[in-house]
């Protein structure tokens, strides 16, 4: 009964077809296994999201074109290339995660994501930034016949290969001494390091491993794939998709969610085309809905519940402060004195464009630094105000007011719904599903076109205040932005002073106690991030209209990370910190673009500075000196260096 | 302070964050004793043995191990020196098998004074559960495996961490024999209890703390026979099935 009832359905495509179906999606498959591999283990032993994984992907594809280059083999430059390359994972991690470990994941994921602007930036340097061609080897070109069909003979090879390293891979964390370490460490490793383990140590090689791994998955995929500084970002958000199906923390699991995929996508792109780009976020969005902890995953948030404490509380400014009223009266004035004086029209809009950047990284600044929730999904909110605005002045009106309106209600929607699926999420799974849910809608407005402009994306013409104000002059935007962001700041403040701020701070501090007085913190979550998405919508709304355009980019995670970095750049957890670091940030790119190609590098090197040695960002700058000039000893506990304590657990 | 002790405390201050644990301790074990510990809860007893195997540094004196300085030598190294820590509440790794837990115990490559097979036929318990997640051991057993797997790495010196704590009657026996047994191959243990019976069964000395000070120091018979002392610092009077605190 069973085989007439699906003989119909096979019946729709031939045997030679599935072959290659099948084919096809265990060569992508494996594939997803190698290049999460390498990520899995560096989150399965170290808690740590590695942002650069897709980096180290992308140079590994690099280092082996090199080493063919250079020595004419490819099976050499195959293991030479991702030696180099884990050699570069090994420096990379001593100079910046070997000393951060015990840190909020916060932290880890900027850290990395500094290290990844420094290695693009470098391969960019090096190579260029045009698409490398990687000829097949020669043993390896052509097809082979498999059955009933003549089958690429590479694609076979990176099946056969991929399959190795994995087992390798798997073998090695089961049944060495190697392993047993750090399956040991991921679990305790005070308690490892009493077995007299050096346990930094096998962080650092653990970090070599998945750097290897990820190495070697890019000299793989670089024959069929193109080579170019943009391929590691795909990388990273297979890698981000196969781990969080497969469960976070579990190799198995991994290999498991990254065949799924594989033949998931190779199942798609045969017979619904059109959603070929949005396989792997419904893959994960269904299955962190499913089964949050995903296939194989049995991983507790283990050693710090991607908890975000701080020492110190570093409290709001309040608006009234004679500081505040005095740098408020000189921006009002900035644009009357200065403009063709001391600055042009575009200085001005500069000068606006930080005001949006600060109200960006102040909406984050709400759910992450207060509520302690890491937001790696914020160029949504801000994509999403901007394509609302945009579509509205285009299709409905050319009313700020209105089309303004639209934005933060659709923003604020979206946010809270993230909220809402991600509510009983915690930690890095909320930073995943974010993250998940942002190139979702990247992904969209590439895709739907119709709507979007696609990659173009869409322009704007006159956008009016009221119906007689051009809000797209920019003196009278630079007010308007300015007082948006006065309006946002107040907002803020006034919940973070408020009992549910206060509430919003306890979640932060521990949720379980929360829950344990009595508060719905699933419902301070979805409020608190709806609220977010309001401010993100704002700035994303007030950007098109400034740049009288909108594009995917402004949906592409790595706003997302921008905003991350703007925020702890100026003082996360302080609502006015992340303002300074929107504008600082913004600035500098700005200014520093004109004179330094490849600045990103050094926004890298500040990014990594400021996580290592000024985790409180530019405000706590302010603090110290401010104490320094005065001559005062500090608040409890920070005038005096506490003596150095050990980590117990 | 005898010069040739095989580890000396000597005016040892500790302290977590702002507030001081251990105020001047000095101690000190030889070559083949057992030492007992004792004291009130927060008397400074983890702390101590958290010192000595470097988990903790101290702000003010030295620890030394074999004659050498190891105050400032990072916890991993005292281990694979031969300082094994048994710590409170065990501690095994929950997820990894009995077998790999014993395997860990001796993964630095440092000689052991008993292989894995062994302390299996020495434990049969765990021989019969040698395959099994740690996690679904029980608190003995679990007692047991922790203690073989310190004994499987390089142990010049064993501490203890109230290795009864929370085991029923049956099983502190079972226990207090292991340690017995430890003692007849004449491994030097410092051994931390609440449960002054334990001591009194097994150790030749005894120190007291008490707020993070050392208040007494004596032999066995002497505190056996010292009452006062047991009343005013470990709240116990000659009942001595009596559990403290």
């Amino acid at each position: 009964m069973i085989a007439s009832q699906s003989l119909p359905l096979l019946a729709f495509i031939s045997v030679e077809q599935a072959a290659f179906l099948l084919l096809n999606g265990l060569a992508l498959g494996v594939l997803y296994v190698l290049i999460a591999a390498g990520f899995a283990v560096i989150f399965g032993i170290t808690d740590v999201l590695n942002f650069a994984h897709g980096a180290f992907y992308m140079v590994g594809a690099y280092l082996t074109l090199a080493v063919v280059d250079a020595t004419g083999s490819f099976f050499v430059a195959l293991i030479v290339g991702p030696i180099a390359v884990a050699g570069i994972g090994v420096v990379a991690e001593r100079l910046t995660l070997s000393n951060i470990y015990d840190r909020s994941p916060l932290y880890h994921v900027l850290i990395t994501f500094g290290v990844l602007l420094i290695v693009t930036e470098l391969v960019e340097i090096v190579w260029g930034t045009g698409t490398q061609f990687f000829q097949t080897p020669e043993l390896l070109a052509g097809a082979v016949q498999v059955g009933p069909i003549a089958y690429p003979k590479y694609r076979l090879f990176t099946i056969l290969a991929g399959a190795v390293i994995a087992l390798g891979t798997w073998l090695l964390i089961r049944y060495s001494r190697f392993g047993l370490i750090l399956r040991a460490g991921a679990q305790d490793q005070a308690t490892a390091r009493l077995m007299g383990v050096n346990i930094k140590k096998y962080y650092t090689l653990t970090f070599a491993l998945g750097t290897f791994l990820a190495a070697i998955a890019g000299g793989l995929a670089s024959p069929f794939l193109s080579v170019n500084p943009e391929m590691g970002n795909g990388a990273l958000i297979i890698a981000f998709v196969v781990v969080a199906i497969g469960g976070l923390g579990s190799f198995a699991g991994a290999v498991v969610a990254g065949l799924l995929v594989g033949f998931t996508q190779a199942a798609v792109d045969t017979f619904v085309p059109a959603l070929s780009g949005f396989v792997f976020y419904i893959l994960l969005l269904a299955a962190l809905l499913i089964k949050p902890e995903g296939i194989l995953g049995d991983y507790e948030i283990r050693k710090h519940a991607a908890k975000l404490s701080y020492d110190e509380r570093i409290p709001p400014v309040p608006l009234t402060d004679r500081r505040v009223l005095a740098l408020l009266g000189a921006l009002l004035l900035l644009p009357v004195v200065g403009l063709n004086t001391v600055m042009s029209s575009y200085g001005v809009g500069l000068v606006a464009l930080m005001f949006i950047w600060g109200i960006l990284a102040l909406s984050l600044d709400t759910v992450t630094g207060y509520t302690g929730l890491i937001s790696f999904g914020h160029a949504a909110f801000y994509g999403v105000g901007s394509y609302v605005v945009a579509l509205t002045t285009l299709n409905v009106t050319n009313s700020f007011l209105l089309s303004m309106g639209a934005a933060i209600l659709v923003a604020a929607s979206i946010a809270w719904l993230v909220g809402a699926i991600s509510a009983r999420l915690s930690g890095l799974y909320f930073a995943i599903i974010t993250f998940a849910i942002g190139q979702l809608l990247y992904q969209m407005s590439v895709s739907w076109s119709g709507l979007t402009g696609g990659s173009n994306g869409l322009s704007i013409d006159r956008v009016e205040l009221l119906g007689f104000v051009d809000v797209s002059d920019t003196v009278t935007f630079y007010y308007l932005a300015l007082a948006m962001l006065v309006a946002s700041y107040y907002v803020a403040k006034r919940i973070m002073d408020s009992p549910f701020g206060l509430q919003l701070q306890a979640i932060r501090e521990s949720e379980r106690r929360t829950t344990f007085l009595g508060y719905n913190t699933n419902m301070a979550k979805r409020r608190i991030f709806a609220v977010s998405g309001a401010l993100g919508g704002v700035a994303g709304g007030l950007f098109v209209t400034l740049q009288t355009f909108t594009s995917p980019e402004t949906l592409f995670w790595v706003v997302s990370g921008d905003a991350l970095f703007a925020m702890v750049l100026g003082g996360v957890g302080t609502l006015y910190g992340p303002i300074i670091g929107g504008a600082v940030l913004i600035g500098l790119d700005q200014i520093l673009t004109i004179y330094f190609d490849h600045w990103r590098m050094l926004l890298g090197l500040i990014l990594i500075v400021i996580v290592l040695f000024a985790p409180r960002g530019l405000v706590s700058f302010y603090a110290i000196g401010a104490e320094l000039l005065r001559g005062e000893r500090g608040p409890f506990g920070s005038a005096e260096p506490e003596p150095v304590e050990e980590r117990g657990d | 302070m005898a010069p040739d002790s095989l580890l000396e405390m000597d005016g040892v201050y500790a302290s977590y964050g702002s507030g001081h644990v251990l105020w001047d301790v000095s101690l000190d074990v030889d070559d083949g004793e057992v030492v007992g510990l004792l004291g009130r809860n927060g008397a400074g007893k983890t702390t101590t043995l958290r010192t000595i195997s470097g988990v903790i540094k101290p702000t003010e004196g030295a620890v030394r191990f074999g004659g050498e300085d190891i105050t400032a030598v990072p916890d991993y190294e005292i281990s694979q020196r031969g300082i094994s820590y048994v710590p409170e509440g065990r501690d095994v790794f929950p997820d990894l098998t009995v077998h790999e837990n014993l395997r860990m115990g001796g993964v630095t490559g440092s000689e052991g004074i008993m292989t894995i097979e062994e302390i299996l036929e020495w434990m049969p318990r765990l021989e019969e559960r040698k395959s099994l997640k740690a996690s679904k051991l029980s608190g003995g057993e679990q007692q047991m495996l922790a203690i073989g797997r310190a004994l499987m790495s390089k142990t010049e010196l064993l501490l203890l961490d109230e290795p009864t704590e929370g085991l029923a009657p049956q099983i502190v026996e079972d226990v207090i024999e292991t340690i017995e047994t430890i003692k007849g191959r004449d491994i030097p243990i410092l051994l931390v209890e609440q449960n002054l019976n334990t001591v009194l069964e097994v150790a030749d000395r005894v120190y007291i703390l008490d707020q993070g000070r050392v208040v007494y120091d004596g032999s066995i018979d002497e505190l056996r026979a010292d009452e006062d002392v047991q009343l005013e610092y470990l709240g116990v009077g000659t009942d001595r099935s009596q559990q403290l605190d």
